[in-house]
């Protein structure tokens, strides 16, 4: 009898399953596609979250999972782009992350710099797709529509920057092979084989989006964005803007800017505003759009996977990865020869004296001083800039929050200012056939907030915009923008210049040449991770990189810069004292 | 201390004979236990003496011993040893038995156990003793070279660290490779260095089918089964086992340069190729750019010669100036050099000590075992060891004549300081910077007086490349000193570990047991990652702590019923069974900066940048087993098993999969026309065939879509982080194994043949897609591949004796991986590059993909690549990108060597014992990451890098006939990834020598002491491969890092049994 007992007993363990045991659900900060549709039926406000994921992977750190350390969305792009051109320099070497993009060294198909530009724009595009497959486009509600024209907005935007890396201009190249195209509608097995588009047909959807989004953010009733990070109504015109400026549509470039400006109601940031380092805020005057980077985003917490470590010169505090380790953004003297004396922006770089007017402003809040400790003596030392390493023509433009010795690097990424609207307005009413109009409101944009003593000399309207062309490279050096401006304008890239048989240029070993306009890896290859799983690219429809320039060598061989300024002022440098250093990085 | 000067003294007295008194005759004969036939020729002796004979032609003998003689021992190849106690015996006749195996030892298998004879699938039985001859923290170190079939890899040397196994080959693309481990009939999946290997009574690797299929879900990958000591019924031992040794790095270091003077020139040597354009610069201007470039900051930055005034360092002739001399004062108050980083890091010896005491006891009722284990294992860098205490409780009791119950309790706490990124491209990896750091620099700051300087707090300082050295930058590895960062922060594990089983046996009637098992694992552990407040890239934040908690628990419950009959020949015994696996896991982890006290591990003592995070996760298994064995007359043996298992990894529709195996075997000694062929003594033919699942994917939900929730700007942010597939299930390994055993001899070789097929249907799989979908992969079932191999076991007794034995053991295996299907859109017969891997039906796993190397331009010297051209002709290009082509690269071969396994050799003589154990592999490809970092062609970006001495070998316009591309500050891809970096990863490894000497019975019988066993031992002891500093033993697919060496340990110790 007992052993029948005991028999029951086991055979009704034994039966009994566990089946509810079987279902697991994590809980944390990742989440199944089920949990979220469970908390977006409990609370349908949590559907702005995705909205936000859209803005949020732009800032993201790590986000394509490519580049180690300056994977950290646009921003680090942009500084890649910066780093091809000719106006920013910095030295190759093993401590740059940006070494390889100065050498062009990086446009290979096989190299992670390729990935990770194809990466951050194709995710951010699947995010969009997502949230534009959720919306009914007749829908009527206005946060839905809100969603929708954000959505569309940034696809737009992902297109476009593609576009304009992985292909030449759209004026020349309309019918040229561009990248391949994923709406909400592709599925995966279209996305496995998938040709590239033309840039006719990638600037069809980047135009189409545009229109669509302006149209679902126009509207009393839309609700207003939360936050610089996101694209509203005037936003989404001056995305359009830059687009019909690529595309040469003069009148609705200028319209576009026009309502950018007057939608934002914002103007250019003053004189006075960018008399000292700047632009690490996304939400004073002047900014259109700025993703806001705060202390608690991975970024931030990353220490150095963040732009203001990598590419601002003036973080002194934990994580400023270049003040370090010696890898100074600095201007190109070429640039900065051109730059008259009475602009403001002549301050935004040091001087030959390693002085810049604009530190006067970290004189005066003490900070140079509690940096620097009691051991610094400037009549002994030389400028505290130069005392601090800093070679000349370091750029100081991009400030750090209130204070250069800061505790982390949440300084914002601006993505669009009012004086770019202004600049994109003048040139193409002067391209649209208004030269007096566009040299006008060029005058007056630089005399009112960069030069007052600034004079248009164009007498054509190819004049002016070279002239344009001149002050958007002033005024955005290091945001993104000027690489761009040398592709539509098919212009040569310059490095160095010879005269007198002297090669001038304060660009450094191996990244001292000058580069064509149709220099085929002026252009980005299309990633191997592509090619191998999309039957619809080959290793035949990639662009093609031609031969990378070799560089001059370095003219007269560049002089470590403590030698130099030894040589030119006679000054024995100090010991700096350990603590003294300690507490300078 | 007592019986220790006792032992002392008897130790001295060694070799004194005594003087006999008195003796008496013995007589008798000698039999064969299994005919009853006389033994000719038994070693009969006196214990502890010298006196002794041998039987004659009927097996009669005769004796005379002295009145003192207690023991008379009779030995005999192939047979038992028999000690007889004299007791005034005058005719003693003695049964011998056969000992050439032991054919009725009890193997534990999957659910029980079984003897060698009846076992129909392949296993491997590894013993306490030779377990207990590696000095491993961590057994799954001991594993390697013991068994074929069985690979074991180790990528870092950390203390404590599991080593990486694969039974009989990779067996998936996506999923884990990693066998099961069951600890005493639990699944485990915890940390492996929980168990004290000295608990250990025997490790069995269960490699096919009809083993492991009972596990179901997850024994695709072959299963592990360690099995704890137990006591003896009516027995008493006390063992206590003490070692000490030091700790050395056991691989050494490449061959770099470590004379200034030779990396100051060649890299000069690479500046001038850049600065000299034939036209453009003339010889002296271009020497005089190099030197300045080189003490530049794109440059080398620290000169750190005294040159006379009015010198260069270099001349044009680009050798250092003869009167330069090493060192110089720098800034007024430092002195500047360089260091020997190796010698300064590596040079010095730190210790392991073990102490073990265990105690097997049994009454008529009950068995136990009671360990206690001591281990401080230091690793060889600093704030690097293993600190673990482990005490365990097993016994059994009993109750009833139908009840047996018992527990086995075990618990360790271990201390484990972990020092991160000493496996990858970190400026914090000790064993990559030392290597990488040019021997120009210093490791320390000295003051002028030459001296290393120390801080007020008495802290060392060592140089971070930082201005520590006012106004240099150290262009490699700057902000960074790893030996500065190991002694000053903290990364460490702090865990409890339990483990708790408890079972009741249920004999119901004669041959029907039901068995109860409840365990319960639970691993408590504190990670704490402590950067210094005092220097480094952290000090100026006052320090940072992250302290991670977690808790991991596994319950298992089990009800097993078995029933066992026979039917005159017939015998049958049948299982059948019900098990849960519930395991749960939650973490949570805390961050803060700027510390009150510099050395808090505890986040509330600091005030800046609080981050909080938590999460938990579970996993579920559930299974239904059902084997039957059967066999007629313990001659022809059936098995047949099979288990439905659901996991938690699917989604519900695909949760549940059904695991079987089939296998048979034959003992042909036992047929009569065998009987009579008097070299085989044992003879069995086996097969088994059988599926197993595998469900572990990297991800606990793969069926589902995953966001993650970010903090954007103080709103959610919901990132889309992983595409999930509903369908998603296991992946089902097929395996085939035919084989035989043998004995052959009277025991002269013992050994197996086996031969596998392992083939991986419906494969978890990544799936690559375009990255413009917006992701990388999804997972599916798709695709197949097998792995086909032979392997051997061989042991040979070459001399037994009494005094005398010598054995050698010989493993091998060799196996082929073969992709056998793909995802569609792959299938084409070119296959798919997967990064350095090309993936292509009828390939391996393992097969590289590069470009190839096609040499030196003569006339340039740059690197050139093969292509292929038009007409399937070859040429060379200098351009990587186009090198890099598909149909431009190739695969020069696999990582997966024709033949591997290992070899050893045991002697023991007049008390004296002697082993070795090595490992081997042949016929591979590795790739030597490190070597082509240290053959860079002098880039700026490479300024400060060391470089292996091969590069003296580079190309210039007087050594035009070598492949080594010419160094060239400005070049690009030169050093770029190609075949010329593969190496053939032939090695042979000397993992273990132990030499001990056990003390004469007759001597530690006075002393009361059972046994005693005196030793040295040395644990990887020597790898030679290829190249000096490659260890090919890091990963399976070939690839190599810049790992923590593995540890050379040499100890003495000594065992004693009381």
């Amino acid at each position: 009898m007992k052993y029948i007992k005991l028999l029951s007993v086991f055979l009704l363990i034994s039966l009994v399953g566990c089946e509810d045991k079987l279902d697991i659900l994590p809980d944390g900060s990742r989440l199944t596609e089920d949990q979220v549709k469970n908390v977006i039926s409990k609370d349908a406000t949590k559907l702005q979250s995705e909205i936000n994921g859209l803005y949020s992977f732009m800032k993201a750190y790590p986000a394509t999972g490519t580049v180690g350390q300056t994977d950290f969305g646009v921003a680090s792009i942009a500084w890649r782009t910066e780093h091809n051109g000719p106006d920013l320099v910095s030295p190759v070497t093993g401590y740059n992350w940006y070494s390889g993009d100065l050498t062009f060294q990086g446009h290979n198909f096989t190299y992670t710099y390729p990935r990770q530009l194809w990466l951050q724009f194709y995710t951010q595009i699947a995010t969009a797709n997502s949230i534009i497959a959720k919306i009914d486009r007749a829908t009527d509600d206005p946060t839905s529509k809100s969603y929708l024209g954000q959505a569309l907005a940034i696809r737009a935007y992902d297109y476009f920057n593609l576009a304009q890396l992985f292909q030449f201009t759209y004026i020349n190249n309309k019918n040229n092979p561009c990248v391949p195209l994923i709406t909400e509608e592709t599925e995966l097995e279209d996305i496995v084989n998938n040709p590239r588009a033309t840039v006719e047909e990638v600037y069809t959807l980047i135009m189409q989006d545009l229109d669509d989004a302006i149209t679902y953010l126009t509207g009393s009733d839309i609700p207003p964005r939360p936050n610089e990070s996101a694209v509203n109504l005037a936003v989404a015109y001056g995305i359009r803007a830059r687009v019909n400026l690529v595309m040469q549509n003069w009148s609705d470039a200028a319209s576009d800017a026009e309502n950018a400006l007057t939608l934002s109601g914002e103007a250019p940031m003053s004189m006075d505003a960018v008399s000292r380092p700047a632009f690490y805020d996304a939400t004073v005057p002047g900014v259109l759009w700025g993703l806001i980077i705060t202390a608690e985003d991975d970024a931030t917490q990353s220490w150095l996977g963040n732009y203001t470590g990598h590419c601002v010169n003036l973080s002194f505090g934990v994580g400023g990865y270049c003040t370090v380790v010696g890898t100074w953004k600095k201007v190109s003297k070429l640039l900065y020869d051109t730059i008259p004396a009475t602009d403001v922006r002549k301050g935004w770089c040091l001087d030959n004296n390693y002085e810049s007017p604009n530190m006067q402003y970290h004189y005066d809040n003490g900070d140079a001083n509690e940096l620097l400790g009691p051991t610094y003596d400037p009549a002994v030392d030389g400028p505290a800039w130069y005392y601090l390493n800093m070679p000349t023509f370091t750029s100081v433009k991009f400030g750090v929050g209130e204070s250069i010795i800061n505790t982390d690097n949440s300084n914002d990424w601006i993505l669009m200012r009012a004086s770019e609207m202004e600049l994109i307005k003048a040139e193409a009413k002067a391209m649209g056939g208004n030269l007096g109009g566009g040299q006008s409101d060029l005058e007056t944009w630089v005399n009112t907030y960069r030069d007052p003593d600034f004079i248009s000399e164009a007498t054509t309207a190819e004049e002016l915009q070279d002239e344009i062309w001149l002050q958007r490279r002033m005024e955005f050096w290091g945001e993104g923008i000027t690489w761009y401006d040398h592709m539509r304008l098919e212009k040569d890239i310059v490095r160095y210049e010879e005269r007198n048989g002297q090669i001038i240029t304060n660009f450094g070993a191996n990244a001292i040449f000058n580069i064509p306009a149709d220099a085929p890896y002026r252009i980005w290859p299309i990633p191997q991770n592509e090619i191998q799983a999309n039957d619809g690219i080959s290793d035949a429809d990639n662009n093609n990189m031609g031969t990378l320039p070799q560089s001059l060598p370095v003219p007269g061989g560049k002089k470590s810069m403590k030698e130099a300024f030894k040589n030119v002022n006679g000054i024995e440098f100090n010991k700096r004292s350990t603590i003294g250093f300690k507490k300078a990085y | 201390m007592k019986k220790i000067s006792v032992l002392i003294m008897f130790l001295a007295f060694l070799g004194f004979q005594m003087v006999q008194a008195q003796t008496r005759q013995i007589t008798g004969t000698v039999t064969n236990s299994e005919d009853g036939t006389t033994l000719p020729g038994v070693q009969i002796i006196v214990v502890s003496t010298t006196i002794g004979t041998i039987t004659d032609l009927d097996g009669n003998y005769s004796l005379t011993v002295p009145e003192t003689a207690r023991t008379l021992r009779f030995s005999f190849v192939g047979m038992k040893t028999v000690d007889v106690a004299l007791v005034g015996q005058a005719i003693i006749d003695v049964v011998m038995e056969s000992d050439l195996l032991a054919l009725d030892e009890v193997i534990v298998v999957s659910y029980g156990t079984a003897t060698r004879e009846s076992f129909t699938g392949a296993a491997t039985v590894v013993d306490s003793e030779t377990l207990g001859k590696r000095q491993v923290s961590n057994v799954t170190q001991a594993l390697t070279g013991i068994s074929s079939g069985v690979q074991v890899s180790s990528n870092t040397g950390q203390p404590g660290t599991s080593a990486n196994i694969r039974i009989r080959g990779v067996g998936s693309f996506s999923a884990s490779s990693n066998p099961l481990y069951i600890v005493d009939g639990i699944p485990f999946d915890e940390v492996m260095n929980s168990i004290n290997p000295n608990d250990i009574e025997n490790v069995t690797i269960l490699k096919d089918a009809a083993s492991a299929a009972l596990y179901g879900a997850r024994g695709a990958n072959g299963v592990i089964l360690i099995t704890t000591k137990k006591g003896t019924k009516g027995k008493l031992d006390v063992n206590l086992d003490v070692r000490t040794g030091i700790n050395q790095r056991a691989v050494p270091e490449y061959d770099i340069m470590t004379d200034p003077a030779m990396y100051y020139e060649k890299y000069y040597e690479g500046i001038y190729n850049d600065q000299y354009i034939p036209g453009t610069t003339t010889p002296q201007e271009a020497h005089e750019a190099s030197l300045a470039l080189l003490f530049g900051a794109e440059g080398l930055a620290y000169n750190i010669y005294d040159v006379p005034a009015g010198g260069d360092l270099i001349g044009t002739d680009g050798k250092i100036n003869p009167n330069a001399s090493l060192g110089r004062i720098w800034a007024n108050d430092y002195w500047l050099t360089n260091d020997n980083w190796y010698d300064e890091l590596f040079g010095k010896s730190t210790t392991r000590n073990e102490y073990n005491l265990s105690l097997a006891a049994g009454g008529e009722k009950q068995t136990t075992f009671l360990s206690v284990n001591y281990l401080n294992d230091q690793g060889i860098i600093s704030n690097s060891g293993l600190r673990r205490i482990t005490t365990r409780l097993k016994t059994d009791y009993d109750v009833k004549k139908w009840l047996q119950v018992g527990m086995n309790l075990g618990y360790t706490n271990v201390e484990n300081k972990y020092p991160q990124n000493q496996e990858g491209l970190s400026s914090k990896n000790l064993f990559w910077v030392s290597r990488i750091v040019a021997p120009i620099y210093p490791l320390y700051v000295r003051g002028a007086d030459k001296q290393i300087l120390k801080d007020d707090l008495g802290i060392t300082l060592y140089d971070y490349g930082t201005n520590e050295y006012p106004g240099l930058i150290r262009p490699v590895m700057s902000i960074a000193n790893p030996a500065s960062d190991l002694d000053l922060d903290m990364q460490r594990y702090d865990r409890d570990f339990y483990t708790m089983k408890g079972f009741a046996n249920f004999f119901i009637i004669d041959g029907l047991k039901l068995a109860l098992n409840v365990a319960y694992d639970a691993d408590i552990s504190r990670y704490t990652s402590k950067s210094n407040a005092y220097y480094g890239q952290i000090a100026e934040a006052g320090g940072r702590l992250t302290l991670t908690d977690r808790k991991r628990g596994a319950l298992t419950l089990q009800q097993l019923l078995t029933y066992v009959k026979s039917f005159g020949n017939n015998n049958f015994d049948l299982l059948l069974g019900h098990e849960t696996f519930d395991r749960q896991w939650r973490e949570m982890s805390g961050f803060k900066q700027n510390f009150y006290d510099p050395d808090s591990e505890e986040l509330s003592n600091a005030i800046l940048n609080q981050t909080t995070s938590s999460l938990s996760d579970g996993y579920f298994v559930e299974g239904y087993i059902a084997r039957l064995q059967y066999n007629y007359n313990e001659k022809y043996f059936l098995s047949g098993s099979f288990r439905r298992d659901a996991s938690s990894r699917f989604a519900p529709e695909n949760r549940w999969g059904n695991f079987w195996s089939v296998g048979g075997s034959w003992l042909l000694n036992k047929e009569p026309f065998l009987q009579n062929v008097g070299f085989i003594d044992f003879l069995k033919l086996k097969a088994s065939y059988g599926a197993q699942g595998n469900d572990s994917f990297n991800n606990y939900h793969p069926y589902a879509d995953q966001f993650e929730v970010k903090n954007s700007n103080d709103d959610f942010a919901l990132e889309f982080v992983y595409k999930g597939n509903r369908d998603i299930t296991w992946e089902t390994s097929y395996n085939l194994n035919a084989g035989l055993e043998f004995t052959i001899i009277n025991g002269l070789f013992d050994g197996s043949f086996d031969f596998f097929n392992r083939k991986v249907v419906d494969m978890l799989y990544n799936i690559p897609v375009p990255p413009s979908a917006g992701y990388d992969s999804y997972p599916d079932n798709l695709g197949s591949m097998q792995n086909t191999g032979v392997e051997f076991n061989l042991v040979t007794n070459i001399i037994r004796s009494n005094n005398l034995n010598w054995s050698v053991f010989l493993n091998g295996t060799h196996y082929k991986n073969e992709i056998l299907e793909l995802p569609e859109q792959w299938s084409d017969p070119d296959g798919y590059i997967d990064g350095r891997r090309i993936r292509k039906i009828g390939g391996s796993l393992y097969d590289f993909w590069y470009p190839v190397y096609a040499g030196v331009n003569p006339e340039t010297g740059a690197s050139q690549w093969r292509i292929t051209n038009e007409d399937d002709t070859y040429g060379v290009t200098e351009d990587y990108a186009e090198a890099s082509e598909k149909k431009n690269s190739a695969s020069p071969g696999t990582s997966l060597p024709d033949i591997q396994g290992g070899f050893g050799t045991t002697f023991d003589a007049f008390g004296f014992d002697l082993s070795l154990s090595c490992t081997y592999a042949l016929g591979g490809l590795t790739y030597d990451y490190a070597y082509q970092q240290l053959m860079h062609a002098g880039e700026a970006g490479e300024a400060g890098s060391n470089w292996h001495k091969d590069i003296l070998n580079s190309w210039t316009p007087d050594n035009t006939n070598t492949d080594v591309p010419k160094v060239d500050y400005g070049s690009v891809d030169q050093n770029a990834s190609s075949d010329r970096f593969l190496t053939k990863s032939d090695y042979l490894s000397f993992n273990n020598v132990t030499l001990g000497y056990t003390l004469p019975e007759s001597i530690l019988a006075r002393i009361n002491i059972g046994y005693l066993r005196v030793y040295m031992a040395a644990d990887n002891v020597l790898l030679l491969s290829r190249r000096k500093g490659l260890d090919p033993r890091q990963n399976f697919n070939g690839t190599t890092g810049f790992i923590y060496s593995p540890i050379r340990t040499m100890s003495i110790g000594a065992k004693v049994k009381f």
